[in-house]
């Protein structure tokens, strides 16, 4: 099956100073898929994310998202794009759907804010101030904020760190259902290798500037296996993660 | 450049001010009390603790003195002997101790023990005893003196201590809601990172910079309105219930000369501490940075700007200096305005005053000013 491709970056560079943070990037996404970015910490995600997502200047090569130039039209690309960044980033002292309603009127939108809510779960909180809300919540609401312009394409920096396992779960839910129920396209950032096996389509692992390997987790697990890699202790049917899910349940405690 | 989307986000950024319970105190709280407590003090009232000690062989002969600075309402006086009198002024709680004496050949001694703390008042006010005994002996000795010295008290324009204290905290309150304000706003937010997520949307920075400035600019005008209109109608409320007229209210204050001057040297103010809060924010990386910041440029002008007290008491090297702050300008301006009637042309120097400050600040900020941490 031949893949539409809804995102191109080409040779993509940023350095800070003397420090080359990215280093010559190549990746397409494609449309409707889930998308994930690896790596450690200060392997370039975040700064080829922001790059995509038209906040940070593009030193050199290029991002083209539906056609559409990141470098020469942010605002275009601003447009058709919901940006969740990495901390809760929202001005306190507004209600959930004051802040809804003001991202809207940035795209000249008018929303239900309301249904918004609904689909991340959080229409009884619609009064409340952000800083009131638990973690996971939060992360849920920054996701509600990034939908306000039903974009095509969702960024998503490392949306389940601080997470329980109970939200992150819920979380992962609702990447799915934006993928599947919504035909969004997801870009994420992680550092979890659970969370990339289970949510992305393909993955792209950054290490020192440079994507090290790109492909569907499966073929990436598969080329390992091939070069005759074994596990040093035999992996058990279940790990520790789902001996506490089946402890502590599958619902959230917010 | 400028687009509608910033009337939302005024919005939104005014119902934040009121929101924010530390905001609100420092812009309109904080500045009511002062101004209330300014009001309910009766400067008429302030008093000389005053001792007189006079032995009990010679309280005949004194009577008609001490009965006379009895009824002075000036003077709280009290009688006793020496050495409780001075006990109690060692303690803070006489100004001045009257001792009256005759000696075996009698002449009358007056000796006045005057505390340190007080000295200044508490010695005319000895001064002036002495003049008054003076002219008792004369009266007596039924001397007429080659003149006569009549003294009257004139109160240019009928001003009042609310005259004073309110163009005073009025400068105040548009200082710290401009400045805190927007330093507060901006360190806050690219702090905790809103300040990206609102530029991960179209939304322009300029227009983000206007909701700011025009924020900043309604709150201040209601700072304005409010401070005026409240002891406004305090005074009516008490009047009729009193039943007096406005001039007799505890908080009656007269504006000489026009409000819409005044009002329009009140925004120009605000306008001049709003670019102080875009330098804060420039220098600052945290929000706890940006508080310290603004206390250490806020506290001194407060203090040192004649908003509380006239600037005539300090030493004058610091009036000197003083005399440059914004919040001097301001305040100074506000109170030619409202006590003297000058119109702009009077003020132009304070004017002047305000706009190279603000010329200056505003170069210097957007020099600095990063919209990252």
């Amino acid at each position: 099956m031949k893949m539409k491709s809804i995102i191109s970056v080409i040779n993509l560079k940023k350095d800070y100073g003397t420090l080359k943070a990215v280093k010559g990037v190549s990746f397409d996404v494609y449309k409707d898929e889930v998308f994930g970015i690896l790596g450690p910490n200060g392997a370039g995600k975040t700064t080829t994310l922001e790059m995509m997502e038209g906040l940070r200047k593009i030193d050199s090569g290029k991002v083209m998202i539906d056609g559409i130039d990141a470098q020469k039209c942010p605002d275009k690309i601003k447009n058709i794009t919901g940006v969740q960044l990495q901390a809760t980033a929202v001005f306190d002292y507004l209600t959930l759907a004051e802040l809804l309603d003001l991202y809207a009127s940035f795209y000249g939108r008018k929303i239900d804010s309301l249904e918004l809510l609904d689909k991340v779960d959080l229409e009884d909180k619609k009064g409340f101030f952000v800083d009131s809300l638990s973690g996971g919540q939060k992360q849920r609401f920054s996701i509600a904020i990034a939908l306000v312009n039903d974009p095509k394409v969702i960024f998503l920096d490392e949306p389940s760190t601080g997470l329980d396992p109970q939200a992150r779960r819920n979380l992962w839910d609702l990447v799915k259902e934006l993928r599947l129920s919504d035909k969004k396209t997801v870009v994420l950032t992680t550092h979890y290798m659970d969370e990339a096996e289970y949510l992305c389509d393909r993955v792209a692992v950054m290490d020192h500037g440079d994507v090290v390997a790109l492909d569907t987790p499966d073929n990436l697990i598969n080329e390992l296996l091939k070069k005759g890699f074994k596990k040093k202790v035999e992996v058990k049917p279940a790990n520790l993660e789902d001996v506490f899910i089946d402890l502590t349940g599958h619902s959230l405690r917010e | 450049m400028v687009s509608k989307t910033f009337i939302p986000l005024t919005i939104a950024s005014i119902k934040m001010f009121f929101r924010d319970r530390q905001a609100l105190f420092w812009s309109l709280f904080f500045p009511i009390v002062i101004m209330g407590i300014f009001g309910l003090i009766d400067f008429s009232r302030f008093t000389i603790d005053l001792g007189i000690v006079v032995a009990e062989e010679n309280k005949l002969e004194f009577a008609g003195i001490v009965e006379g600075l009895k009824q002075n309402a000036a003077f709280n006086v009290t009688e006793g002997n020496y050495a409780d009198e001075e006990a109690e002024l060692i303690d803070d709680k006489r100004d001045l101790i009257l001792v009256l004496n005759k000696n075996d050949e009698g002449v009358i001694e007056a000796e006045a023990l005057i505390n340190a703390s007080t000295q200044t008042q508490s010695s005319a006010i000895a001064k002036e005893i002495k003049d008054m005994l003076e002219s008792n002996i004369l009266n007596q000795a039924n001397v007429q003196l080659p003149f006569r010295f009549k003294e009257q008290i004139i109160d240019v324009n009928d001003l009042t201590p609310l005259n004073f204290i309110l163009p005073g905290v009025l400068g105040i309150a548009l200082m710290n809601n401009s400045m805190f304000g927007v330093a507060g706003g901006i360190v806050r937010n690219r702090e905790r990172n809103a300040l990206k997520s609102l530029f991960a949307t179209p939304l322009k920075k300029s227009d983000f910079l206007l909701s700011q400035v025009i924020t900043r600019l309604v709150v201040s005008m209601m700072q304005v309105v409010i401070l005026f209109a409240l002891p406004i109608s305090v005074n009516r409320v008490s009047g009729l219930i009193q039943g007096i007229p406005p001039e007799e209210a505890v908080f009656y204050f007269k504006v000489v000369g026009s409000w819409f001057d005044l009002f329009a040297v009140a925004v120009f103010g605000a306008v001049v501490f709003i670019n102080f809060g875009f330098m804060v924010s420039a220098l600052s990386k945290t929000y706890n940075q940006a508080v310290s910041l603004v206390n250490i440029v806020a506290t001194p002008m407060m203090f040192l700007s004649g908003a509380f007290f006239p600037k005539e008491v300090l030493p004058k090297f610091l009036q000197s200096i003083a005399g440059y702050f914004p919040l001097t300008f301001l305040v100074d301006g506000m109170r030619e305005v409202m006590n003297k009637g000058a119109g702009f042309v009077e003020i132009e120097i304070q004017l002047a005053g305000l706009l190279i400050w603000a010329l200056l600040i505003f170069v210097l900020a957007t020099r600095l000013f990063k919209w990252e941490s």
